[in-house]
């Protein structure tokens, strides 16, 4: 119970900073005039967000591990996407000094890892548990 | 199963089994980590930066347009775009003045970076012929003479060589990326005069730029000759014309310095607080775990455990909070500098130059040998009072 | 003669008063004797046995083991000395919680300088002991009994020639009472010394000799 609650938590918490965050707490540069890179980067990084959230969800609703550690892959997978997205994938701005490549592609990879990062760390316990069984 | 258990087992399995405690400890030398690490890395950034900036800024006195000073100081240190002009006369008005060994000027014009972005980037055109602040170091980058059609740039402005780039509608080819320098240089394009003039020449540039032809300049930068001293050839410039400011470089150097030691002592005294309370509060956390198994130490010297093991024991368990926090730590910090150095240099009002590999290394011993030098201290008080007992009041604790 | 206790006596002070916890103490152990000391709380047992074992230093008198007078030990001597001589069972509860019931055996082997594997020894001790399933469990897993039964396990692992047990039966019930004293005779016949304390009737089943201790000093 205490392993659902703690996941759900953390990615839905997680997904909103990557659907919201580019918009308000480390936005993107300013699209008045034109509409650049960096637009389209975070509108997917909002798909992703919404993603996030939902597998969150998902993990509270599902008491089966097995199921859980599917999540956990698959999230492992969307937060590796979610760094391509602004890296490779679509991009940004070609000037460092631009606030997509100063802040918001930052945080957004920063954010990234930290999904990668502890659904890695899910996975291997959620694996002991299934072999303790 | 392993065939044995050694010392650093035994301790890692101890550390183990008390999580929350340890989480507790190790979350302390994070943050100490962190921030230490964060502020030599900044620290250390900024010197190298100022000093950079000291070796690049090449003239003794810089002249500029009365009034803008700070655009100016802006434009050099962090690249901010500024658009001052004054007559070109200038230059040879200034030549005749006494002690003046050699002149060169430069033009700074503002430009729209590239077609994705709406900022402005400093563009800054100066005489090959006489130039001695950017010429040198160009020439460090790339061996041969620009022609008109050829710029060399900053390396943060995401440039490569060979690149095709257009200023006011005129085509360009970049010729070489520069070094970094820590500088506003950094965020800046290089044009000869030539290629100035084409820009200034151009429709776009007309309804942009203030200036129609290149009769005009921004700075011009003396060098004095040996002998003269600096600041009575400054004053006496400033005494003899009007409606120019004359500065003094390493006096401007001296401003930006000043306001590094202030950061410096601030960091400082956050690092040396941090320290403190890191040590208390890991002391004391780690008195009261080790006051606790008293009776766990009594049962380990009961089946002939020396005060030697036991003492190795703790002060594994130590080290592995320590370097487990440390590591953490320094990674974190790391992590968010690496990814938010543009951001960081951008808001700095100071030089500022990223650190190599090698001093990255430098950094994460000195921040290592603090913290585990803590974490030694941590363990001090303890082992004091467990040498001091003997195997039945270690027993009978807990009774 | 295994163990010889010569004279022995051992002073503290309290409140600015001197007594004995154990004065002119005599007392000879042979190779597979079961020894019985028994008295009330407070007559001396655990001072002597932890003389005997060299946590503390007679202030008088000499303890003599295997004809050695342990006294002249340093710490580290002393603490090979209980490593490999001593099986100590001590009162109450003296697992490590950190460690799995095997671990807790071979913890005292772990300390050592020995390096040979000692993982069937253990599995041997295991089995007479009766916990052979519980091998990877954690103490708290474990009732009162079962965790005695691992810390006489763990006093045999080095092949020590003496156990001493402070009152091995204590708060544990009758059956697990009676399996504890069967195994230290069994240990006794096996030809270690075996010296234990007791408040429990049970030990004039199995001891060959039983002493009464009372404020420090035995009853003949």
């Amino acid at each position: 119970m205490k392993n659902r609650i703690i996941n759900a938590l953390f990615h839905i918490l997680t997904g909103v900073l990557l659907a919201i965050g580019p918009y308000t707490l480390f936005q993107v540069c300013d699209t008045s005039e034109k509409i650049m890179k960096c637009w389209w980067s975070v509108r997917a990084e909002t798909g992703i967000g919404i993603l996030i959230v939902f597998t969150g969800i998902l993990s509270w609703i599902l008491k089966n591990k097995e199921a859980r550690l599917a999540l956990n892959l698959n999230n492992i997978a969307t937060g590796i996407v979610a760094i391509l997205i602004p890296s490779w994938l679509i991009g940004g701005c070609a000037k460092e000094t631009m606030l997509c490549r100063s802040l918001t592609f930052p945080a957004i990879y920063i954010i990234s890892m930290v999904i990668i990062l502890f659904n890695i760390g899910n996975l291997i316990y959620l694996r002991k548990r299934i072999g303790n069984e | 199963m392993k065939n044995k258990l050694t010392v650093f087992d035994i301790a890692w399995k101890n550390v183990k089994s008390r999580a929350y405690r340890t989480g507790v400890m190790t979350l302390f030398i994070f943050v100490l980590a962190a921030t230490l690490f964060t502020c030599m890395v900044m620290l250390t950034s900024m010197e190298n930066g100022i000093e950079s900036t000291s070796k690049r800024l090449g003239a003794d006195i810089v002249v500029v347009p009365a009034r803008y000073y700070s655009s100016i100081e802006n434009a050099l240190f962090t690249g901010e775009p500024c658009t001052v002009y004054f007559d070109k006369s200038w230059v040879e008005r200034l030549e005749e003045v006494e002690g003046v060994e050699s002149t060169s000027s430069q033009l700074f014009l503002a430009t729209l970076g590239a077609e994705c972005c709406e900022s402005l980037t400093q563009l800054i055109a100066f005489d090959e012929a006489d130039d001695f602040v950017v010429s040198p170091w160009i020439k460090e980058n790339t061996a041969k003479s620009m022609t008109d059609s050829e710029v060399v740039v900053g390396c943060d402005l995401g440039l490569h060589e060979g690149e095709e780039v257009t200023y006011y509608g005129v085509d360009f080819t970049v010729a070489g990326v520069l070094e970094q320098s820590g500088m506003g240089y950094d965020h800046t394009v290089f044009v000869n005069l030539d290629g100035a003039r084409r820009i200034i020449q151009s429709e776009s540039a007309k309804n942009f730029l203030t200036i129609q032809n290149d009769d005009f300049i921004s700075m011009v930068n003396l060098k004095v000759k040996d002998g003269y001293d600096i600041e009575a050839v400054s004053n006496a410039i400033a005494t003899k014309y009007e409606d120019i400011a004359v500065y003094i470089t390493s006096k401007m150097l001296g401003n930006v310095e000043k306001d590094m030691k202030g950061f410096s002592t601030y960091c400082k005294i956050l690092s040396v607080i941090l320290v403190l309370l890191s040590t208390i509060a890991v002391v004391s956390i780690f008195s009261i775990t080790i006051n606790e198994r008293k009776r766990e130490f009594g049962i380990f010297i009961l089946f002939g455990t020396s005060k030697k093991q036991l003492i190795e024991i703790i002060v594994i368990e130590a080290a592995i909070i320590t370097v487990i926090g440390t590591l953490a730590g320094i990674f974190a910090s790391g992590a968010v500098m690496l990814f938010f150095q543009n951001l960081i240099s951008a808001n700095m009002a100071i030089p500022y130059l990223e650190l190599d590999f090698v001093g990255m290394l430098v950094i994460l011993l000195k921040c290592i040998l603090i913290t585990l030098g803590m974490g030694c201290v941590s363990t001090i008080y303890s082992l004091i009072n467990l040498g001091r007992s003997n195997g039945v009041d270690l027993l009978k604790e807990g009774e | 003669m295994l163990l010889a206790v010569q004279n022995v006596s051992k002073r503290y002070k309290h409140k600015d008063m001197d007594f004995f916890a154990v004065k002119d103490m005599n007392l000879t152990v042979d190779n597979g004797e079961f020894i019985a000391i028994c008295g009330p709380s407070g007559s001396g047992k655990s001072t002597l046995f932890h003389m005997i074992s060299g946590l503390l230093k007679p202030d008088s008198g000499c303890i003599n083991f295997q004809n050695q007078d342990i006294a002249n030990k340093n710490e580290l001597e002393m603490a090979q000395y209980r490593n490999a001589e001593i099986g100590y069972v001590l009162q109450g509860q003296s697992v490590l919680k950190n460690f799995t019931v095997m671990e807790n055996i071979c913890m005292p082997f772990y300390m050592s300088n020995h390096a040979n594997d000692i993982h069937n020894r253990a599995l041997e001790l295991l089995k007479k002991v009766g916990m052979e399933q519980y091998a990877n469990s954690y103490p708290d897993q474990l009732s009162g009994g079962e965790m005695r039964r691992v810390a006489i396990a763990r006093a045999l692992i080095n092949n020590p020639k003496l156990i001493i047990a402070d009152e091995p039966t204590s708060n544990l019930d009758k059956e697990n009472a009676i399996y504890i004293m069967e195994f230290l005779k069994q240990i006794s016949e096996a030809g270690i010394g075996v010296i234990i304390s007791s408040h429990d009737d049970l030990y004039q089943d199995y001891a060959d000799r039983v002493i009464t201790m009372n404020r420090g000093q035995i009853n003949e």
